[in-house]
Protein backbone atom coordinates (compact mmCIF):
# COMPACT_ATOMS: atom_id res chain seq x y z
CA UNK A 1 0.00 0.00 0.00
CA UNK A 2 0.97 3.60 -0.77
CA UNK A 3 2.10 5.03 2.39
CA UNK A 4 -0.10 8.64 2.71
CA UNK A 5 -1.57 11.02 5.02
CA UNK A 6 -5.30 12.39 4.19
CA UNK A 7 -7.00 15.16 5.81
CA UNK A 8 -10.52 15.26 7.12
CA UNK A 9 -12.31 18.24 8.83
CA UNK A 10 -15.82 16.92 10.56
CA UNK A 11 -17.53 17.98 13.64
CA UNK A 12 -14.67 20.56 14.67
CA UNK A 13 -12.13 18.20 14.49
CA UNK A 14 -9.45 17.55 12.65
CA UNK A 15 -8.61 13.60 11.50
CA UNK A 16 -5.67 12.69 10.21
CA UNK A 17 -6.09 9.06 7.99
CA UNK A 18 -2.53 7.39 8.21
CA UNK A 19 -2.28 4.14 5.51
CA UNK A 20 0.29 2.07 4.49
CA UNK A 21 3.52 1.85 6.97
CA UNK A 22 5.04 4.43 9.42
CA UNK A 23 8.91 4.06 9.95
CA UNK A 24 12.35 5.49 10.28
CA UNK A 25 12.16 7.13 6.77
CA UNK A 26 7.77 7.57 6.75
CA UNK A 27 7.85 9.52 9.83
CA UNK A 28 9.81 12.63 9.59
CA UNK A 29 7.83 13.43 6.30
CA UNK A 30 4.94 13.08 8.36
CA UNK A 31 6.13 14.80 11.30
CA UNK A 32 7.20 18.63 8.49
CA UNK A 33 3.22 18.05 7.26
CA UNK A 34 1.62 17.22 10.71
CA UNK A 35 3.74 20.16 12.32
CA UNK A 36 2.66 22.88 9.60
CA UNK A 37 -1.11 21.45 9.78
CA UNK A 38 -1.34 21.83 13.50
CA UNK A 39 0.59 25.20 13.75
CA UNK A 40 -2.18 25.88 10.69
CA UNK A 41 -5.28 24.94 12.71
CA UNK A 42 -6.62 25.54 15.98
CA UNK A 43 -9.02 22.09 16.26
CA UNK A 44 -8.33 19.09 18.35
CA UNK A 45 -6.85 16.60 16.34
CA UNK A 46 -7.12 12.86 15.79
CA UNK A 47 -5.01 10.48 14.25
CA UNK A 48 -6.26 7.63 13.00
CA UNK A 49 -4.62 4.39 11.86
CA UNK A 50 -7.45 2.19 10.88
CA UNK A 51 -5.56 1.88 7.55
CA UNK A 52 -1.95 1.65 9.14
CA UNK A 53 -0.48 -1.85 8.30
CA UNK A 54 2.66 -0.99 10.08
CA UNK A 55 3.97 0.80 13.14
CA UNK A 56 7.14 1.06 15.34
CA UNK A 57 8.72 3.38 17.60
CA UNK A 58 9.61 5.69 15.30
CA UNK A 59 5.62 5.91 14.79
CA UNK A 60 5.61 6.72 18.61
CA UNK A 61 8.39 9.60 18.68
CA UNK A 62 5.64 10.96 15.80
CA UNK A 63 2.78 10.75 17.56
CA UNK A 64 4.32 11.77 21.16
CA UNK A 65 6.07 15.01 19.30
CA UNK A 66 2.76 16.36 18.08
CA UNK A 67 0.97 15.54 21.79
CA UNK A 68 3.71 17.94 23.33
CA UNK A 69 2.80 20.33 20.15
CA UNK A 70 -0.67 20.13 20.78
CA UNK A 71 -0.43 20.33 24.24
CA UNK A 72 1.58 23.69 24.32
CA UNK A 73 -2.03 25.16 22.85
CA UNK A 74 -4.24 23.64 25.30
CA UNK A 75 -5.58 20.89 22.32
CA UNK A 76 -6.15 17.42 22.85
CA UNK A 77 -4.75 14.75 20.36
CA UNK A 78 -6.97 11.14 20.43
CA UNK A 79 -5.96 8.28 18.67
CA UNK A 80 -8.45 5.30 17.05
CA UNK A 81 -7.82 2.26 14.64
CA UNK A 82 -4.55 0.70 16.03
CA UNK A 83 -3.56 -3.06 14.69
CA UNK A 84 -3.35 -5.45 18.18
CA UNK A 85 0.13 -5.02 18.18
CA UNK A 86 0.40 -1.75 17.95
CA UNK A 87 -2.18 -1.09 20.18
CA UNK A 88 0.26 -3.62 23.06
CA UNK A 89 3.06 -1.19 21.80
CA UNK A 90 1.24 1.91 22.61
CA UNK A 91 0.06 0.47 26.12
CA UNK A 92 3.68 -0.53 26.89
CA UNK A 93 4.73 3.10 26.36
CA UNK A 94 2.27 5.03 28.80
CA UNK A 95 0.70 6.47 25.36
CA UNK A 96 -2.77 6.18 26.69
CA UNK A 97 -2.29 6.90 30.50
CA UNK A 98 -1.84 11.20 28.42
CA UNK A 99 -4.24 10.57 25.54
CA UNK A 100 -7.49 9.10 25.04
CA UNK A 101 -8.20 5.93 22.41
CA UNK A 102 -11.11 4.31 20.76
CA UNK A 103 -11.37 1.61 18.86
CA UNK A 104 -12.55 3.55 15.95
CA UNK A 105 -13.58 6.97 14.48
CA UNK A 106 -17.25 5.37 14.92
CA UNK A 107 -17.16 4.35 18.31
CA UNK A 108 -15.68 8.00 19.25
CA UNK A 109 -18.31 10.02 17.71
CA UNK A 110 -20.89 7.15 19.68
CA UNK A 111 -19.21 8.26 22.83
CA UNK A 112 -18.59 12.07 22.36
CA UNK A 113 -21.46 13.02 19.43
CA UNK B 1 16.56 -26.13 10.08
CA UNK B 2 16.47 -23.43 7.64
CA UNK B 3 18.54 -20.19 7.27
CA UNK B 4 19.05 -17.39 5.75
CA UNK B 5 21.36 -13.74 5.85
CA UNK B 6 21.14 -11.10 4.21
CA UNK B 7 23.55 -7.64 4.20
CA UNK B 8 22.52 -4.50 3.20
CA UNK B 9 24.13 -0.57 3.23
CA UNK B 10 23.20 1.32 6.23
CA UNK B 11 20.31 3.72 4.86
CA UNK B 12 16.55 4.07 6.52
CA UNK B 13 15.10 3.07 3.53
CA UNK B 14 15.99 -0.87 3.46
CA UNK B 15 14.38 -1.46 7.06
CA UNK B 16 11.57 -1.90 4.48
CA UNK B 17 13.36 -4.58 2.84
CA UNK B 18 14.80 -5.82 5.86
CA UNK B 19 11.09 -6.20 7.12
CA UNK B 20 9.58 -7.86 3.88
CA UNK B 21 12.47 -10.51 4.20
CA UNK B 22 12.01 -11.54 7.18
CA UNK B 23 8.06 -11.73 6.47
CA UNK B 24 8.82 -13.63 2.76
CA UNK B 25 11.09 -16.01 5.24
CA UNK B 26 9.03 -17.03 7.61
CA UNK B 27 5.98 -17.07 5.82
CA UNK B 28 5.83 -21.05 4.74
CA UNK B 29 5.84 -21.63 8.60
CA UNK B 30 2.11 -20.28 8.72
CA UNK B 31 2.63 -17.65 11.09
CA UNK B 32 -0.45 -15.41 12.05
CA UNK B 33 -0.89 -11.79 11.09
CA UNK B 34 0.10 -10.19 14.44
CA UNK B 35 3.12 -12.84 14.54
CA UNK B 36 4.25 -11.36 11.09
CA UNK B 37 3.64 -7.83 12.43
CA UNK B 38 5.68 -8.38 16.15
CA UNK B 39 8.64 -10.07 13.18
CA UNK B 40 8.17 -7.10 11.13
CA UNK B 41 8.37 -4.50 14.47
CA UNK B 42 11.55 -6.45 16.02
CA UNK B 43 12.89 -6.21 12.91
CA UNK B 44 12.74 -2.45 12.48
CA UNK B 45 13.29 -1.79 15.63
CA UNK B 46 16.19 -3.87 15.93
CA UNK B 47 18.11 -2.51 11.98
CA UNK B 48 17.00 1.07 12.67
CA UNK B 49 19.12 0.76 16.24
CA UNK B 50 21.85 -0.58 13.59
CA UNK B 51 21.85 1.95 11.06
CA UNK B 52 20.77 4.85 13.32
CA UNK B 53 23.04 4.59 16.68
CA UNK B 54 25.62 1.95 15.34
CA UNK B 55 26.69 3.40 12.13
CA UNK B 56 25.32 7.30 12.67
CA UNK B 57 23.59 6.36 9.33
CA UNK B 58 26.69 6.30 7.31
CA UNK B 59 25.86 4.67 4.33
CA UNK B 60 29.29 3.04 3.31
CA UNK B 61 28.38 0.40 5.96
CA UNK B 62 26.84 -2.96 6.33
CA UNK B 63 24.51 -4.45 8.40
CA UNK B 64 24.44 -7.84 8.44
CA UNK B 65 20.89 -10.02 9.39
CA UNK B 66 20.53 -13.59 9.73
CA UNK B 67 17.28 -15.63 10.30
CA UNK B 68 17.90 -19.61 11.68
CA UNK B 69 14.66 -21.45 11.89
CA UNK B 70 14.23 -24.68 13.81
CA UNK B 71 10.95 -26.18 14.23
CA UNK B 72 8.69 -23.80 15.70
CA UNK B 73 11.81 -21.73 17.28
CA UNK B 74 13.04 -18.40 15.42
CA UNK B 75 16.32 -16.65 15.94
CA UNK B 76 17.38 -13.15 14.60
CA UNK B 77 20.79 -12.38 14.67
CA UNK B 78 21.28 -8.37 13.71
CA UNK B 79 24.48 -7.49 13.65
CA UNK B 80 26.81 -3.97 12.83
CA UNK B 81 30.14 -3.16 13.09
CA UNK B 82 30.18 0.24 14.30
CA UNK B 83 30.52 2.32 17.23
CA UNK B 84 29.20 -0.07 19.94
CA UNK B 85 27.40 0.19 23.24
CA UNK B 86 29.15 1.75 26.25
CA UNK B 87 26.86 0.78 29.28
CA UNK B 88 24.11 -2.07 28.48
CA UNK B 89 22.27 -1.32 31.53
CA UNK B 90 21.74 2.24 30.39
CA UNK B 91 20.15 2.22 26.73
CA UNK B 92 18.12 -0.89 28.03
CA UNK B 93 15.81 1.25 30.35
CA UNK B 94 12.80 2.97 29.01
CA UNK B 95 12.99 6.03 27.37
CA UNK B 96 17.03 5.84 26.93
CA UNK B 97 17.89 7.64 23.87
CA UNK B 98 21.18 9.55 22.60
CA UNK B 99 18.88 11.09 19.71
CA UNK B 100 16.61 13.40 21.68
CA UNK B 101 16.29 15.92 19.25
CA UNK B 102 15.30 13.46 16.03
CA UNK B 103 11.77 12.50 18.10
CA UNK B 104 13.30 9.31 18.91
CA UNK B 105 11.15 7.99 21.66
CA UNK B 106 13.84 5.69 23.07
CA UNK B 107 11.49 2.64 23.41
CA UNK B 108 13.14 0.40 20.66
CA UNK B 109 15.06 -2.29 22.88
CA UNK B 110 12.23 -1.93 25.59
CA UNK B 111 9.86 -3.20 22.61
CA UNK B 112 12.05 -5.88 21.19
CA UNK B 113 11.86 -7.08 24.60
CA UNK B 114 8.33 -7.17 24.85
CA UNK B 115 7.47 -8.75 21.86
CA UNK B 116 10.25 -11.18 22.03
CA UNK B 117 11.18 -14.54 24.00
CA UNK B 118 14.54 -13.64 24.75
CA UNK B 119 17.14 -10.46 23.82
CA UNK B 120 20.82 -10.75 23.83
CA UNK B 121 23.02 -7.63 23.30
CA UNK B 122 26.49 -8.55 22.25
CA UNK B 123 28.30 -5.36 22.09
CA UNK B 124 32.22 -3.98 22.15
CA UNK B 125 33.17 -0.37 21.52
CA UNK B 126 34.38 0.54 18.18
CA UNK B 127 34.19 -3.33 16.81
CA UNK B 128 30.11 -3.53 16.63
CA UNK B 129 27.43 -4.53 18.06
CA UNK B 130 24.92 -7.54 18.06
CA UNK B 131 21.52 -7.95 18.65
CA UNK B 132 20.36 -11.74 19.45
CA UNK B 133 16.63 -12.00 19.68
CA UNK B 134 15.16 -15.88 19.73
CA UNK B 135 10.92 -16.06 19.91
CA UNK B 136 8.73 -18.91 18.99
CA UNK B 137 5.98 -19.41 16.62
CA UNK B 138 2.95 -20.64 18.27
CA UNK B 139 1.42 -23.97 17.16
CA UNK B 140 -1.68 -24.04 15.11
CA UNK B 141 -3.82 -26.26 12.85
CA UNK B 142 -2.48 -25.22 9.07
CA UNK B 143 -5.49 -27.02 7.39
Amino acid sequence: MDNHIEIEKAHHLLIVHFYGEIDSVMAPVYRGQLSDLIDESEEDVIFDFEKTSFIDSSGIGLVLGRYNQLRFEHRTLILTGLNPVAYRLFELTGMFQIMPYYESIERLKEGTL
Amino acid sequence: MNQMEVSFSALLENENFARTAVAAFLTPLNPTIDEIIEWKTIVSEAVSNAIIHGYDQNKECFVVMKMKVDGRQVQLIVQDYGKGIDNLEEVKAPFYTTAKDLEHAGMGLTIIETLADRLEIESVINIGTKLIITKSLKNHDTI
